[in-house]
């Protein structure tokens, strides 16, 4: 893609569309900010991921091919979450998609994109404004990590904002344990390894812990819920956005 | 040529020494004193050599042989009767040192290969308690790659051969390491000029 | 030490684990370390990407060639007195093990690291028929004495401490207690000498055939895999189908590779390679391979599970692995444990022998990110989800399940009245839904909670004005 997009395209999973809206929110707010008209279509739910992790491809292809077709004219596609964007990019040619809806694949794989992706590494975005005086740690989701090369572009963001002091975990790259149906299918294991997450997070000192995917934090608030920890949970995108933290 | 040379010998020391191994590097005339002195450090009491040619030739066999403490001289390859095959190996386990040559010497990492021996022979590196190597310097070859490019060019490849980096060890107790299990507990390198 | 039936119980296996492990579990500590060590020497190489390219693409070419290299070893094999045999299945191999160490006249076997040797579970068939099998690896050793199976494959001993062998050795060898690394090695390698010294028959797993020349590669830093290949007149050598490389240039890199990989060694202690018998009548007089399949074959044939058959056996996956992290190698129920596996055991066998592997995974990827030959590990495992998928019968709830997702996700204006419905749910009854829906997740997880205005409401209503306060 070579000049700038004018207009972007939403796609907001369906889990930050009903649990964690002020995620969408801030992603709005944050694009608005670079002078983007942003356009969210409205008959979007799902990239099919689940399915497809379950083993399910003819479901998880179904739905593959109602998100080919609602975002097959977009300028640019963005999302604030790092494993749909990688389920669209990478592992729709794996669900054996056919004719246009293989094209349209193979086109709109180069046009979408995880927001902090998209905003330093499409728009070179370095600075983002305001503060944020606190001790944030980050987790690396592991799909926007190990699948979309994800590290630099949030950290870059997030350590531009005033008085934010961001800690990268020593084994960062360890995964929280959500890993989608992963969490359900295997409870305990899943819960120990975000206890482990949560434990190198306090070490840390950090109050908050931030990352691209709000499947990972949700997991991990649910663990501190339950056993009342000391952290908060909170995207990336809204830090940067400039939402203050709930007293 | 000579300056490549030294900061090669510098990688191997460096190289052996984190494998724990020991390099000697002395000038031919220097070899008996060299191992005599390792004799010492180790209380050896008992020796046993390969009966290459080289080691007749960088004076080894006579340094120990000098010694007045009991040595083992690895007898010629043929065959044998398994009584005495069965009471040399014993010999052998019971031996102090065993002492070799090597057909080169790989700096980055240490290894050494050994030269194609004898099954008798090769045991003389594994059975006794500690391991001498000797080798010219000029058989310092830069990598791994490097040594196997020589065994290729060597005669004996559809033979055995060993690759050794250091002495025998283990980490399998809670991940600590421990020098000499099953093989040589030390290693000795004497690089010849 | 039978693994017939334990891969089935994987759930049952990992909820116990992590019920009864320790506070600080042995093979947390121990795979944090190797983990470490294998970065160390990543960062030594430059060019390691390279190099990790170039041994993925011939391990490949290997893998694709296999028919042919094994013409060239069996040619080498001919010219240089190496006695082949053929194996179908573990079965096959077993009988055809005992038939050499009883054609020999001996009563024991010595044996060297081996995964091979554990996966057709030589030890316990050749008990039964009145041989000892003995395993010369210290930490195989170590459980064997305790009548365990190896709970990892490159550091069998990984989930025991310095006190618990200790004590095994008190019990086992009558020796005084002490828990000292190594005065508890000095032990073995007494007691292991005498067994060395008079062994009639070695027995390796060979870690590649060389197929320019027809050398049997073994590895090891004790030097085991020296004494039963030197010693002893007979050696047994178990080679798996597709551990063979084309040249020595390539086992140069893959030694390297398989040191830097599973241990953070530069290069393992001994690499010995095997090239016949001796020719003058010396020990080994007798060289047997005996080639084994054991379903091997089977994932060859599957284009998309093939290149699993890359593995050269490091482990470096399982210590990468967050789950093998938590709960170490015998949940797992098979010789392979952790992200291999996890492929490997249902590939072999079928997914139906194992059909929980492939989903006791979050696919972080942080093990094919560790594999030096680039194995696509998520990827494989995925293709098995689906081969369980393809198994299940139409009555199979979870194809309800996924259908009735399909269906809500597959219409906005189904997914708003069923999340519509979810969130009136939610507001009548608050603490309703905290034990509901998804089963598993709320056993030690509060649930998220759906927000009073979904993003699509809220974006509605903003709609008009670009900027405002975030306050959710």
């Amino acid at each position: 893609m070579a000049a700038t997009p004018g207009r972007v395209h939403l796609f907001i999973p369906c889990f930050v569309d009903q649990f964690f809206p002020e995620t969408g929110l801030a992603t709005v707010q944050l694009l608005r900010r670079q002078g983007l008209e942003v356009v969210y279509e409205r008959e979007q739910t799902c990239c099919g991921q689940p399915a497809f992790n379950s083993g399910f491809h003819r479901d998880a292809a179904h739905l593959a091919k109602r998100f080919l077709r609602l975002f097959r004219d977009a300028e640019a596609v963005v999302a604030p979450s790092a494993s749909c964007v990688a389920m669209v990019r990478r592992h729709y040619g794996e669900l054996g998609l056919q004719g246009e809806d293989a094209s349209t694949w193979e086109s709109l794989r180069t046009r979408i994109w995880e927001l902090s992706e998209f905003l330093v590494d499409v728009l070179g975005v370095k600075q983002v404004p305001g503060a944020f005086p606190h001790r944030v740690a980050y987790h690396p989701s592991c799909h926007g990590l190990r699948e979309l090369g994800i590290l630099k572009q949030p950290l870059s963001l997030l350590r531009s904002m005033k008085g934010i002091d961001v800690v990268e975990l020593n084994d960062q790259e360890r995964c929280c344990g959500f890993g989608g149906t992963f969490a359900a299918k295997f409870s305990a294991l899943s819960v120990a390894m975000g206890e482990d997450k949560l434990e190198a997070i306090e070490k840390s000192g950090a109050s908050y812990v931030t990352a691209t995917d709000d499947s990972c934090l949700m997991h991990l608030a649910g663990i501190i819920s339950r056993r009342s920890l000391p952290i908060r949970t909170l995207h990336y995108a809204r830090i940067l956005a400039g939402e203050s933290p709930e007293p | 040529m000579a300056d490549s040379k030294r900061a090669l010998q510098k990688v191997l020391a460096a190289a052996l020494e984190r494998v724990d191994a020991q390099l000697i590097v002395t000038s031919a005339k220097g070899v008996a004193a060299a191992l005599s002195s390792l004799f010492d450090s180790l209380a050896a009491q008992t020796v046993a050599i390969t009966n290459e040619r080289e080691l007749v030739d960088f004076g080894a066999v006579k340094a120990v042989v000098a010694r007045s403490a009991t040595a083992v001289v690895a007898p010629p390859s043929e065959k044998r009767a398994a009584a005495e095959a069965a009471e040399w190996k014993q010999r052998l386990a019971g031996a102090d040192v065993g002492i070799t040559s090597a057909l080169a010497i790989a700096a980055e990492t240490g290894t050494l290969l050994l030269p194609p021996l004898s099954p008798d022979q090769r045991a003389v590196s594994l059975l006794p308690t500690h391991h001498i190597a000797l080798l010219s310097e000029d058989r310092l070859v830069p990598d791994i790659e490097a040594l196997f490019a020589v065994w290729k060019k060597s005669e004996r490849t559809d033979g055995n051969a060993v690759f050794v980096t250091g002495p025998s060890r283990t980490s399998d107790i809670e991940k600590e390491l421990v020098l000499g299990v099953h093989g040589p507990q030390s290693l000795h390198v004497l690089l010849i000029r | 030490m039978s693994y017939a039936n334990r891969p089935k119980e994987l759930k049952r296996q990992l909820g116990s684990a992590l019920r009864t492990r320790s506070s600080d579990p042995p093979f947390k500590r121990n795979t944090r370390k190797a983990v470490s060590a294998r970065a160390d020497r990543v960062a030594e190489w430059p060019d390691f990407e390279e190099r990790r390219a170039r041994a993925t693409a011939r391990r490949q070419e290997a893998i694709d060639t296999l028919a042919e290299l094994h013409g060239q070893l069996r040619q080498h094999w001919a010219k240089n007195g190496i006695t082949v045999h053929e194996a179908r299945d573990d079965n096959e191999a077993r009988h055809i093990a005992l038939s050499i160490v009883r054609a020999a006249g001996a009563k024991r076997v010595l044996k060297s690291k081996s995964m091979l040797s554990e996966e057709i579970e030589i030890n316990d068939f050749l008990e039964q028929h009145g041989i000892e099998a003995v395993e010369t690896d210290l930490g195989e050793y170590v459980v064997q004495l305790r009548g365990e199976a190896p709970s990892h494959i490159t550091m069998p001993a990984m989930h025991l401490s310095r006190q618990n062998i200790g004590r095994l050795f008190a019990k086992r060898l009558g020796v005084e207690y002490t828990d000292d690394p190594p005065a508890l090695t000095q032990i073995a390698r007494r007691t292991l000498r005498r067994q060395f010294l008079s062994a009639e028959v070695g027995m390796i797993g060979v870690n590649f055939a060389v197929a320019e020349t027809g050398h049997l590669a073994t590895v090891t830093n004790e030097g085991n895999g020296r004494m039963v290949t030197t010693l002893p007149r007979v050696v047994i050598a178990l080679l798996g189908w597709e551990r063979v490389t084309q040249s020595l240039e390539d086992l140069a890199q893959l030694w390297q590779l398989l040191s830097r990989s599973a241990t953070g060694q530069r290069a393992t202690v001994y690499l010995n390679l095997t090239g016949g018998p001796d020719p003058e009548g010396g020990c080994p007089q007798q060289v047997h391979v005996i080639v084994i399949d054991n379903g091997r074959k089977r994932i060859h044939a599957d284009r998309e599970m093939r290149e699993v058959l890359r593995c050269i056996r490091c482990g470096a996956c399982l210590n990468a692995c967050p789950v093998y992290q938590q709960v170490g190698g015998y949940p797992y129920g098979d010789v392979y444990p952790g992200p291999i596996g996890a492929v490997f055991t249902p590939a072999r066998e079928g997914v139906r022998s194992a059909p929980d592997h492939p989903f006791a995974s979050s696919l972080c990827g942080a093990c094919e990110e560790a594999c030096p030959v680039s194995i696509p590990l998520p990827k494989l495992l995925l293709a098995l989800r689906k081969q369980r998928t393809e198994l299940r019968s139409a009555f199979d709830p979870e194809r309800g399940l996924w259908r009735s997702f399909r269906t809500v996700m597959g219409s906005r204006r189904i997914y708003e009245a069923a999340t519509a419905f979810a969130r009136g749910v939610q507001f009548i009854w608050p603490g309703g839904p905290k034990k509901m829906v998804i089963p598993g997740w709320t056993d030690h997880r509060d649930p998220p909670v759906f927000a009073k205005r979904s993003f699509r409401e809220q974006f509605d209503d903003r709609n008009a004005k670009p900027e405002g306060p975030e306050n959710g």
